[in-house]
């Protein structure tokens, strides 16, 4: 059973919450802390899963609690459920949460919140990617300019002028942003060419984002026994994906995140290119071997594929939680509930329609998806409009303009 | 020529000096008379050349005839009357060029030079001409060479006199000074007279002269003579003595006529009847009334459009009183458009005449005014920004365990229907008498399956703090309601401790993490005429800045809540609250300047240094209260705030008390 732990300084609050999720009380086991000392100390009593916690409490606050838990009880999933929407406290919340929630909270966002939050959990913690992860041997080291972007980022006082300063000290990720920023993906109406301007329009939050999808793509260059077309196959794929899925319906405030989830989703597969090809070869034999999917190889050889392993390796990085969970989904996007269009459907979508346009360059009209990926769009409730993304899709990989 | 045919003539030397005392006068007297001349301008220079010339003519002529006087023949001698007016007439123009030539703004040597040329031949034409009205039993011829040299002497003098006259006309050197100047030019004038008198030889004829139209001078008309002259020359002296005196005098009027004028305020004096005496340049613009128009008129029918019942008479009421009076915002209407003033009324008792005046100050302060409305209500949109994030949590707060209540409720409900339903089935089966164990067990069945127990304990605290919350959501509605008073700009009766409360409610989330807040309400406070959007505001500043001062001292490791008390108390006089902190209190060092307008000891984004300056701002000036704190480092701060209760000015003594 899931220990969650739930905090704030209004007793009615938790009153309330315990009230409410007692529907619940056979899956969670559901505890109460009034105020950051007292949830502190039965995090040392007893470890949680989950600990959700309010931002404005007189003592020890929200931020502080989080903070110290995240230090301590690293496994422990932490998500805000606070009063203030505040972009300021929201923004200060970004390293030390994997979820913000905004009160009023009405309970199946909250029990959904909690369940995909636990669902990552349990994916990312399992032995058998920790074990695939431990072979993967020591990550490579993010560039000391993603590091010192990283900090300013999560400081309220950095100005955008600091931002475009620091990704213009390192020559290679500033054209390299600029080209993301200018390609497909956002569907700018004129050509963005300073990175002050890239920042202002874009924000700080997706500059980093965007620094992060070409640090990772110059960090894991593949073995020599991957083939370079491979490696530019896997490149274009993501691409393609990210460019599709900016041009699906998902909210224009996530659009951001979801570029950036599209054009890291096969991360792990590079990853396993540059660290353990002898173990992706062994996966694409099986898969070609059976006709399968890879990811359905890699499953039955690891009992989990490269879609959680990218998604483990961004968390570490510090991408956003909701980017992290889209990766880790995005071959079975029904294992987490979904309130509409979100990002987790959009890099599925995306990376579905990409696939296609990879195998089927001339056109894809009419082409029969499987049976499991049809059950998936039908669940999603996206299945009625799949052949009109299709035709975007279609249309998004005519254009040669794709930032390669 | 046989010298002992000449009739030899002696000089009475009391008479030569006498002409020389009467010369160094009349020099005198030129000199004022040019600084006059110069000083002067349009007619009066015309009339001070007009009259000065004969009065300085004459003492020329008055010189120069007591020098014939002293001049002593062995024959008679008789004077023809109409050649000595015309000698005189002589003196008079030559007195006339001299001090036209003198009296100009630049003095230049060749003006100079041709009025001495005009002056000297008019005094040599004066000296021989009064010469030839001598009727006596003698010819006289001259020397040629001393009648020319007394004729150069007469210009040469006439020229050093003239510049003397031109350099010392001046009226800021000393009468000391001008009287050795006249010493000089009177010693120096005779001389050419003497010489004159030198150049004159009479040879006796025998036959008597013709004596119509002439006189003998006798003494008498010889005194005449010179106590008119004397008396002429000391009019002219006194004269200019009084015009310089107030021609100085009307100098410091005009300066002090244009620096009233200069005052970029509007000055209005008013006599004890209220009319006006004074309206400067200013006033003129403020009003779009020239001073012509409305001096001698009464304030209220000048033609200012006064849009303050009785505003004019509320001026005149204040004349008995002593000191000044300041007025805000007194509305005229000016082009159409309202405009406010703001005035200064000052009595001022006249020595002359014991009456009393008013001196009435001030600006037109309608763009002022405008700015520090806006100003406060920036300051006000500022706080209620700030205020906006803590309002929202504060609504949030209780909407997410209403929501959740109500959540659970709704689950309960359907809990117990289930329950209800085994129930009913029971219930009919009693009826029927077929009560079976089986039923029975199914109602407990259900009953655990839904743990009626625990909603039972949980469904009326659910109703109950749902109920609490949409209160307190509907507290703060109504505090926030009125705490932003919209639409009330004028003062009105306001139940202080209501509005404190409401304030304190509104502002919850700024001092609830750090503080408790305990009040004491003195019931039996009256109603005080307030502003109170503007109250609230003051109330809000310093609560917000109470909250933040215990903030700093928990910053630095008090765990502790701090304490905020705020009471009222009703005093014979006024209203007191007092709002007191447990927080850091007030460095002494910034004690003075904490009124200052931006003066600020919080981080930059916190606070623009408006709070206080507003609070005083407010209470001081808007309601004529008072304001000030006590503070002890370490310990916290109180801030105590008086309102008068009739809405006048509290006086001195309470305000300190």
């Amino acid at each position: 059973m899931k220990r969650i732990l739930f905090v704030d300084d209004e007793s009615k609050i938790l009153d309330g919450i315990r009230r409410m999720l007692h529907a619940d009380r056979k899956r969670w086991d559901l505890q109460f802390a009034i105020g950051g000392e007292a949830a502190l100390r039965a995090c040392e009593e007893a470890s949680f899963d989950v600990v959700i916690s309010d931002m404005r409490m007189p003592g020890m606050d929200g931020a502080t609690l989080l903070t110290h838990i995240r230090d301590r009880f690293p496994s422990t999933a932490r998500i805000v459920l606070s009063g203030y929407s505040e972009a300021a406290l929201a923004k200060r919340v970004v390293p030390m949460a994997h979820r913000y929630l905004a009160k009023p909270c009405d309970a199946s966002t909250l029990q959904s919140t909690i369940e995909s939050v636990c669902t990552l959990q349990d994916l990312l913690c399992a032995p058998e990617l920790r074990k695939i992860v431990g072979t993967v041997g020591e990550l490579p080291s993010l560039s000391r300019t993603y590091m010192s972007l990283t900090q300013a980022v999560q400081d309220p006082s950095t100005s955008i002028g600091q931002v475009a300063d620091i990704v213009g000290q390192d020559v290679a990720m500033s054209a390299k942003v600029l080209q993301l920023v200018n390609g497909a993906f956002f569907g700018l109406p004129q050509k963005l060419t300073n990175l002050q301007n890239a920042v202002g329009y874009l924000g700080m939050e997706s500059i980093r984002n965007l620094a992060l999808a070409s640090e990772a793509f110059r960090v894991f260059q593949p073995d020599s026994r991957v083939s370079q077309t491979e490696y530019e196959s896997i490149q274009r794929h993501a691409q393609r994906t990210a460019a599709i899925a900016a041009a699906l319906p998902v909210d224009a405030k996530t659009r951001d995140v979801t570029v950036v989830a599209a054009l890291l989703h096969d991360i792990g597969t590079l990853i396993l290119a540059s660290k353990v090809p002898d173990k992706l070869c062994a996966a694409r034999a099986i898969a070609s071997e059976r006709g399968c999917k890879c990811f359905e190889a890699e499953q039955e050889l690891w009992g989990t594929s490269h879609a959680e392993i990218g998604a483990y390796l961004l968390g570490l990085w510090g991408i956003p939680n909701p980017a992290v969970e889209a990766i880790a989904h995005h071959h079975h996007p029904t294992r987490i509930p979904h309130s509409g269009f979100d990002i987790t459907v959009a890099v599925y979508v995306a990376a579905l329609l990409a696939d296609e346009l990879d195998l089927h360059p001339q056109g894809t009209k009419g082409h029969e998806i499987d049976e499991s990926d049809r059950a998936c769009l039908e669940k999603l409730g996206v299945l009625s409009q799949f052949d009109d993304f299709r035709e975007l899709a279609v249309q998004i990989g005519a254009k040669r303009d794709l930032p390669v | 020529m046989n010298g002992s045919s000449l009739i030899s003539g002696t000089h009475d030397y009391r008479l030569v000096a006498l002409s020389v005392a009467i010369a160094i006068f009349a020099s005198y007297a030129a000199l004022d008379l040019a600084g006059r001349v110069a000083a002067s301008r349009g007619r009066t220079r015309l009339a001070w050349l007009l009259g000065g010339a004969p009065a300085m003519g004459s003492g020329i002529w008055a010189m120069h005839y007591t020098g014939m006087l002293a001049y002593r023949l062995s024959i008679p001698v008789y004077y023809h009357l109409p050649t000595v007016a015309l000698s005189l007439m002589a003196a008079v123009l030559a007195s006339l060029a001299g001090l036209y030539a003198v009296s100009c703004e630049r003095v230049t040597p060749l003006r100079v030079a041709v009025g001495s040329l005009l002056m000297g031949s008019g005094i040599a034409t004066m000296h021989y001409t009064g010469m030839g009205a001598m009727r006596l039993a003698a010819m006289h011829h001259y020397d040629r060479g001393l009648w020319i040299l007394s004729v150069v002497l007469a210009i040469v003098i006439s020229f050093a006199g003239l510049l003397f006259i031109s350099y010392f006309r001046s009226e800021d050197h000393g009468w000391m000074l001008k009287l050795a100047t006249a010493v000089v030019m009177g010693l120096a004038i005779p001389v050419t007279h003497y010489t004159g008198m030198a150049a004159v030889r009479f040879m006796p004829t025998g036959i008597a002269p013709d004596l119509s139209w002439s006189v003998d001078i006798s003494a008498v008309a010889s005194t005449t003579i010179l106590i008119v002259t004397f008396v002429m020359l000391g009019v002219v002296v006194i004269t200019a003595l009084a015009d310089r005196r107030f021609s100085a005098q009307r100098s410091i009027l005009d300066s002090a006529e244009v620096f009233i004028n200069a005052v970029p305020s509007i000055l209005i004096g008013l006599d004890h009847d209220s009319r006006i005496t004074r309206w400067n340049t200013t006033a003129a613009g403020a009003f779009g009334l020239s001073g012509a128009e409305v001096v001698g008129k009464r304030l209220a029918d000048c033609g200012v459009r006064w849009l303050q019942p009785g505003m004019p008479d509320e001026i005149r009421s204040w004349c008995s009183e002593r000191n000044s009076r300041r007025c805000d915002q007194i509305p005229f209407e000016m082009n159409g458009e309202t405009r406010l003033l703001g005035l200064t009324i000052t009595s001022v008792h006249m020595v002359a005449d014991h009456l009393t005046q008013l001196l009435v100050i001030g600006s037109d302060v309608t763009e002022r005014r405008a700015l520090e409305v806006q100003l406060l209500q920036a300051q006000k949109l500022e706080s209620i920004g700030q205020l906006a994030a803590g309002i929202a949590h504060e609504i949030n707060t209780p909407t997410q365990y209403i929501g959740d209540n109500v959540e659970f409720l709704k689950s309960a409900f359907q809990d117990l229907k289930s329950v209800l339903a085994k129930y009913g089935l029971l219930s009919a089966g009693s009826q029927s008498n077929s009560v079976s164990g089986e039923r029975a067990q199914e109602v407990s069945a259900a009953a655990e399956q839904v743990d009626v127990a625990y909603l039972l304990e949980e469904i009326p605290k659910a109703i109950e703090q749902t109920l609490e919350g949409v209160r307190g959501v509907a507290t703060l509605v109504g505090a926030m309601k009125e705490f932003s008073h919209p639409g009330a700009k004028e003062k009105t009766l306001l139940d202080l401790n209501h509005a404190i409360e409401s304030t304190i409610t509104v502002a919850r989330n700024e001092w609830k993490y750090v503080a408790e807040v305990e009040t004491d309400y003195d019931s039996s406070l009256p109603m005080v005429s307030c502003l109170p959007g503007e109250f609230n505001q003051v109330i809000l500043n310093l609560i917000v800045n109470a909250a933040h001062a215990i903030a700093e001292v928990e910053g630095k490791g008090g765990a502790k809540k701090g304490k905020i008390k705020v009471q009222t108390q009703n005093y014979q006089e006024w209203a007191e609250i007092r709002i007191q902190d447990t927080g850091s209190g007030i460095p002494a060092k910034v004690r003075a300047r904490i009124f200052d307008p931006f003066f600020t000891t919080k981080e930059i984004g916190r606070g623009t240094g408006q709070g206080l300056a507003i609070a005083r701002a407010v209470v001081v000036d808007k309601h004529g209260g008072s304001i000030h704190f006590e503070t002890e480092e370490g310990k916290g701060t109180t801030f105590i705030i008086r309102l008068p209760h009739d809405g006048k000015t509290l006086t001195a003594k309470a305000a300190s008390a």
